[in-house]
């Protein structure tokens, strides 16, 4: 029957479908014609001129159009079809997809512990640094930095805009605490934690009780007053220069260089500037991996439960008893400890850092990575920093294009314009994100429970008539 | 139920005072609630009791300020004057009332008896403290967890208390594990009560309209609450889910409660 | 005195451009609730448009007077501007509309990333600095004083065409029937769509407005500074949201009001204190008011519907 009924429209869509194109290429011409058709230049006296650029803009024009007529005539009556089955295996789909999950997990985990390993296997020691540093570690930079917004964005509710501002505070209490008075990193891991969950708490004090929007202007205008201060406090903070010099962390009192006391040379191994790389990835895999953990902790005890009952109502929660700013008090400086203790780490990787780390665009970032990869789930989190970070990071290694658009191709300037393009499609297709389902923190009667999912997920019809009423 | 329900319509009156002559001492008493937005008077000059394990129903046309009077009580609203006190324990602790309108302060006692002024208290500790609780007029639910979990979340105080303020529970000790037993037990107890515990898995938003509003009950009387305000309990139920709900009201023999 | 009255002509230019970004900010959180967090980089095209089409004139075309060139330019940004921000609406905001309360929110800012970084890879990273013309200034104070207070014809300019647009876009708001359909869309959508009021297109009204008056600012902006770049939509869009939230977000006069205190209080801030940390007394205001007064100065207050 569903068959009968597309064949007929789908014949009559072509027309339709060529119009929408046609449409589509007159908004696109509109849209493009001054930025894409004209190129302002400086010519050799240094005046501004225009120059034109129509065969890119007929390309790009043409290019649009194919794809909303394609889109008009293959994607949409597809997408149209799986709405339909899809809202009749609706009632049946949470279970099937959490027992797929059963083994994501620990496949991941796996193969986050072995791909130094693959790495170094795959590539030698020379060419190991790279994919582990820029794939490796800094992917689980992201991902730990955005487990730590979960607790604030994805469990808590609360739009952090600023949360970068604590990842500054983390870096910054690191690089000035071990230049001035050479702590090592161990000791200035948990305090460079506690300063940025006091730094948290206040900040979040005056502003936690401001609705959604509101609370996320006012945390991005307090990131920005951080990210200026740091700029502007020279003689602290050495202003744009930066701090260079910053200690590196040892292996537990070994420093990682090529003197006798060295790694390499304790363990009888030739010097190679991997180990340190390989070090540093386990490293922020634990600390990645001891956020995950205390995360699905909190998430069963009250605590945990009163986060998540702040996001899905406020007024409830006040209604029941519960202290909703002391509540989002602690979901705030949570979050902002763990962003401490990455950025520590941040800062004890590079070595280096400035004030330019730390803008407004990391802030998005990270909230784009928590809430494409689904409020609250961390395998979802962890999927969207895989996608958004390894992505950008894969377009510095698209040197090959430059044979395909010409020599002054450079894709990494692609990165962002692809990013926030990458934010908005997922936003449309999927406002909830990646995953979007929730494990429940507790089950009335687990094995009955199980049980009864997976009947629903053996019989396809009778779970039809329950479901939306509410 | 369904017949103040009723009589609300025809009613007419802005607020409405239930019966004086009683053996048992109040458990709330108002006085003189007034409530003005701007230039709007929404409450003028309300007094009334309520006394325990009884059902006092405040009945009124559309926007006679039922519900503003709820939010007064329950703390979401300061009142522009008057006075609401709440008392369980001994009912001796009502002659404290006078004294601590003069001091100043939200709470007194005598023996086991408190005495507290409930529009001197943040709405949270109209609850966690003084007992209140409450439903709403468009459910509020939190519809993304589960039943199980939205009465888990009812408990949180004590529950937070078990968990030595998280500390304890994340360190996994055992006390906190009975804590949690014990609150999912009276969970269950409630679900039983409202004929909920089949769905106690499913999410909260899932539940039909009637269960939801059943739910809501359950989830107020899970704070233990030495006052229940019922806002508009019947409203969008159909005649023979209201009756039913009566029923509920009527066996579960609340401490006290009272609805609009 | 005379450094007074000079960052007093400064503060009013430069709050007029704010305050014209702020009705942008304003309109769109009235009728749909939401922060349109690209506003300020939807300015920032609208000036390079603006750049683009005075080159057009200036160059290829040789216009030498500057009444018709400024004319023309300030069409020709309104136009692809307003086509810019229908399209953002239609594609990145509209599919949201009644998702969950953030989801709209992070679309813009996704949004604003992409139209910073599209400027950046389509006209180049580089500052664009037009060359300088209309310098001529009227001295306000003798010579003989020391200090010169002077208005420059720009400045005046940018007064007059923001009160008139001002006035007209007021006049369209207020007194229109497109006005009452927006103020119904703003109580109760729902509501307004039963009683025929096309609520998709209030909602893209509003936005090509929002966006033809950020052209205006945008406009206003190039031919002030005769400087922009792709980063410029940032800092003076997050200005303009102070803006609006000071002058009470949801009122127009407000968001007027809001973008000339801005204004003034930025440059009086760089004369008087340090330049180095105006923006960080911009955010602090941003700050202070939302914490202290969130309605803002003509806003209604916020009662908490339980």
């Amino acid at each position: 029957m569903a068959l009968e009924a597309s064949a007929p429209a789908s014949r009559v869509d072509i027309i339709g479908a060529l119009r929408q194109a046609a449409i589509t290429a007159l908004i696109t011409f509109g849209l493009l014609l001054p930025l894409i058709g004209f190129n302002t230049v400086q010519n050799i006296r240094n005046e501004i001129v225009l120059e034109t650029r129509w065969p890119l803009l007929a390309a790009l024009v043409a290019i649009i159009a194919a794809g909303r007529f394609l889109h008009a005539i293959l994607i949409a009556p597809w997408l149209a079809r799986r709405a339909q089955r899809q809202r009749r295996e609706d009632a049946v789909r949470t279970a099937p997809r959490a027992r797929g999950a059963r083994w994501v997990v620990p496949f991941a985990l796996g193969f986050a512990a072995v791909y130094p390993a693959l790495a170094l296997s795959l590539a030698g020691t020379q060419g190991a640094v790279k994919w582990v540093d820029n794939f490796g570690v800094q992917i689980l930079i992201y991902v730990m930095l955005g487990w730590g917004l979960n607790i604030v964005v994805g469990l808590a509710g609360l739009l952090d805009l600023g949360y970068v501002a604590f990842y500054a505070v983390g870096a910054y209490s690191y690089a000035l605490l071990a230049n001035s008075f050479g702590l090592s990193f161990w000791i200035l891991l948990p305090v460079a934690g506690c300063l940025a969950a006091f730094w948290g708490i206040l900040l979040g004090f005056p502003v936690l009780r401001l609705r959604g929007d509101y609370l996320a202007i006012v945390t991005l205008a307090f990131g920005e007053i951080i990210r200026l201060i740091l700029i502007n406090w020279v003689p602290v903070t050495n202003g744009y220069t930066g701090i260079s010099s910053i200690p590196r962390p040892t292996f537990f009192g070994i420093p990682f260089n090529a003197s006798d006391e060295g790694f390499a040379a304790r363990f009888g191994l030739e010097f190679s500037p991997v180990y340190r790389t390989v070090f540093l990835y386990y490293l922020i895999l634990a600390l990645a991996l001891v956020t995950a953990a205390l995360t699905v902790r909190l998430r069963r005890l009250p605590i945990g439960r009163a986060w998540e009952a702040l996001r899905e109502d406020e007024i409830a929660c006040r209604s029941l008893g519960i202290n909703t700013t002391n509540t989002k008090l602690t979901a705030f400086a949570m979050g902002a400890m763990f962003a401490g203790f990455a950025g520590s780490f941040f800062a004890a990787r590079q070595g280096f850092i400035s004030p330019e780390s730390f803008t407004f665009m990391e802030s998005a970032v990270i909230v784009a990575i928590v809430v494409l990869g689904g409020m609250g789930s961390l395998l979802g989190v962890a999927i969207a920093a895989v996608i958004m970070i390894g992505g950008t990071e894969i377009m510095r290694e698209l040197d090959f294009l430059k044979a395909v658009f010409g020599s002054d191709f450079d894709p990494t300037q692609y990165r962002m314009l692809l990013f926030g393009f990458g934010m908005v499609l997922i936003m449309v297709w999927r406002p909830r994100g990646l995953i979007a389902t929730r494990e429940p923190s507790t089950l009335l009667n687990a094995s009955r429970s199980s049980r009864r999912h997976e009947e629903k997920a053996q019989s396809t019809r009778p779970s039809l008539v329950r479901g939306r009423h509410g | 139920m369904s017949a103040a329900n009723h009589a609300a319509a025809t009613a007419g009156a802005a607020a409405n005072a239930t019966a004086p002559l009683s053996s048992l001492a109040p458990v709330l008493s108002v006085d003189h609630l007034s409530m003005r937005f701007g230039g709007l008077v929404a409450i003028n000059d309300l007094c009334f009791t309520a006394r325990r394990g009884d059902i006092t129903a405040l009945i009124g046309p559309n926007g006679a300020g039922k519900t503003t009077v709820f939010n007064c009580i329950t703390g979401f609203y300061k009142p522009s004057e008057g006075r609401i006190a709440l008392q369980f324990g001994d009912p001796g602790v009502w002659e404290e009332l006078g004294a601590l309108t003069q001091r100043g302060t939200r709470r007194a006692s005598r023996g086991d008896g408190v005495l507290f002024l409930l529009e001197r208290m943040p709405d949270y500790l109209v609850t966690q403290k003084a007992r209140v609780a409450r439903t709403f007029q468009n459910i509020r639910l939190f519809q993304g967890m589960t039943v199980l979990e939205n009465l888990l979340v009812a408990q949180h105080n004590p529950l937070m208390w078990a968990s030595g303020y998280t500390v304890l529970g994340a360190l996994g000790l055992p006390s906190y594990a009975r804590a949690e037993r014990s609150a999912i037990d009276k969970a269950r107890y409630w679900l039983e009560r409202t004929a909920l515990s089949e769905r106690a898995d499913d999410l909260a938003g899932e539940l039909p309209y009637g269960a939801q509003r059943r739910l809501e009950i359950a989830r107020a009387m899970c704070t233990d609450p030495a006052l229940l305000c019922l806002d508009e309990p019947a409203a969008g139920l159909n005649p023979s889910e209201s009756a039913e709900l009566g029923r509920y009201s009527m066996r579960r023999r609340f401490s006290s409660s009272s609805m609009t | 005195m005379e450094v007074f009255v000079q960052q007093l002509i400064n503060g009013i230019t430069l709050g007029s451009i704010y305050g014209l970004i702020a009705i942008g900010y304003t309109m769109v959180f009235g009728i749909i609730g939401m922060v349109n967090f690209a506003h300020g980089d939807v300015f920032m095209v609208s000036a390079f448009i603006a750049l683009i089409a005075l080159l057009l004139l200036t160059t290829w075309l040789g216009i030498g007077s500057f009444v018709i060139a400024l004319f023309i330019v300030l069409v020709v940004a309104m136009f692809f501007t307003s086509l810019l921000n229908w399209a953002i609406e239609r594609v990145a905001y509209r599919p949201l509309r009644g998702s969950f309360r953030l989801a709209p929110l992070i679309s813009a800012i996704g949004m604003s990333i992409f139209l910073s970084n599209f400027v950046q890879v389509a006209q180049g990273p580089r500052v664009k600095s037009i060359p300088p013309f209309f310098n001529e200034v009227i001295v306000l104070t003798p010579a003989s004083s020391g200090y010169e207070v002077a208005v420059s014809y720009k400045q005046i300019v940018v007064w007059l065409v923001t009160a008139a647009l001002l006035f007209v876009f007021w006049f369209l708001v207020s007194k229109t029937a497109l006005g009452r359909a927006q103020r119904a869309c703003e109580q109760d959508q729902k509501m307004a769509a039963l009683l025929g009021i096309d609520v998709d297109r209030t909602i893209s009204i509003t936005f090509v407005i929002a966006a033809a008056l950020a052209a205006v600012a945008g406009t206003m902006y190039l031919m002030y500074y005769g400087v922009v770049s792709f980063a410029d939509g940032f800092v003076p869009g997050v200005k303009a949201f102070t803006a609006a939230v000071l002058g009470g977000i949801g009122s127009l006069p407000g968001a007027v009001i809001g973008g000339l205190l801005i204004g003034l209080i930025e440059t009086m801030w760089s004369a008087y204190f340090s330049i180095d940390y105006k923006d960080v007394a911009a955010f602090s205001i941003l700050a202070i008011t939302m914490i202290f007064l969130p309605q803002g100065i003509l806003g209604r207050p916020d009662v908490e519907k339980v």
